[in-house]
């Protein structure tokens, strides 16, 4: 992975994500969430990772002597640290490198105090981000268009 | 109840602060810990950033609401009816017009505190479900 912020932790190396790598990303991404990523195929191309690179947005991946075994896709907003994305590996979970990564990233990536957001699905792991100290702060409430008026 | 909407301009920063004083208030136990000078800042960002609409009942301003266009959905950031209007179902009133007039078969989004459970009440009312959560923590 590129350069940027670095670090290890157990052997574990936090390494930020260049554009010519996002391929790399991209079919890690696509390996920990199959049926996502054939459900939104539009929505992780490399030609939307890279625009969104360009435009601020931010790819840390989790490495270790294997190669990377998770990333996180973020932004700083200014008012908060908005994580869009964080996935480890199929293989490698249960072994804690979930809270391992968060916590990295809360320590050493983001900027000092900031809050940092994330979106849960409903019925998406919350029980795990409050483990790692994350409080439910509002609900997203959705009208879809059959509904609507 | 007939309602009217018009677009806000600048020249409304002063009556969108004074809406924006009044959900800070609903959220917010402290009192003295809502600036009137924050309102007005947050009033002018407001109006810079999205679509900020007025709707009237007999020319009298009622509901206060920040709307943006996301293309997929139209995301409610702020939707305010005045305090002296309440309990005449005025909020649903003007949400129904917004859905049926100016967002006619648009998909809706919105952000409902979890701390505050009576928007959401009253959200679910008008058919809006939940989907996700937004959780937070501070980076150490």
């Amino acid at each position: 992975m590129g350069d940027g912020a670095q670090g290890s932790v157990s052997g574990l190396q936090i390494s930020t994500v260049g554009r010519a790598e996002i391929g790399t990303v991209l079919a890690l991404f696509r390996g920990m969430y199959p049926d996502r990523a054939a459900r939104e195929s539009v929505a992780e191309t490399e030609q939307a990772l890279a625009m969104m690179l360009e435009r601020g947005w931010s790819i840390t991946a989790l490495v270790d002597g294997d190669g990377a075994v998770g990333f996180a896709l973020w932004i700083d907003l200014g008012e908060y640290v908005f994580l869009r994305s964080f996935a480890i590996a199929p293989a490698r979970r249960t072994a804690g490198l979930g809270a391992q990564f968060i916590d990295r990233l809360c320590r050493d990536v983001f900027p000092n105090g900031i809050q940092v957001r994330i979106e849960v699905a409903q019925d998406g792991p919350q029980a795990f981000w409050r483990q790692q100290g994350f409080e439910a702060m509002t609900t997203g409430l959705w009208k879809t268009t059959k509904e609507a008026a | 109840m007939t309602i009217s909407v018009r677009d806000a301009t600048a020249s409304d920063r002063d009556l969108v602060a004074g809406f924006i004083m009044q959900l800070w208030l609903a959220h917010e136990n402290d009192a003295t810990r809502v600036l009137p000078e924050e309102t007005q800042s947050r009033a002018v960002d407001m109006l810079a950033n999205y679509d900020v609409l007025l709707l009237s009942e007999g020319g009298r301003p009622v509901v206060y609401t920040a709307i943006k266009d996301n293309g997929d959905h139209v995301f409610i950031r702020h939707f305010v009816v005045d305090d002296a209007a309440r309990g005449r179902g005025i909020g649903r009133a003007a949400f129904q017009h917004l859905a049926s007039h100016r967002f006619a078969g648009r998909s809706f989004r919105l952000d409902a505190s979890v701390k505050v459970p009576g928007p959401r009440a009253f959200w679910e009312t008008l058919g809006f479900r939940p989907r996700a959560w937004a959780m937070e923590r501070r980076a150490a």
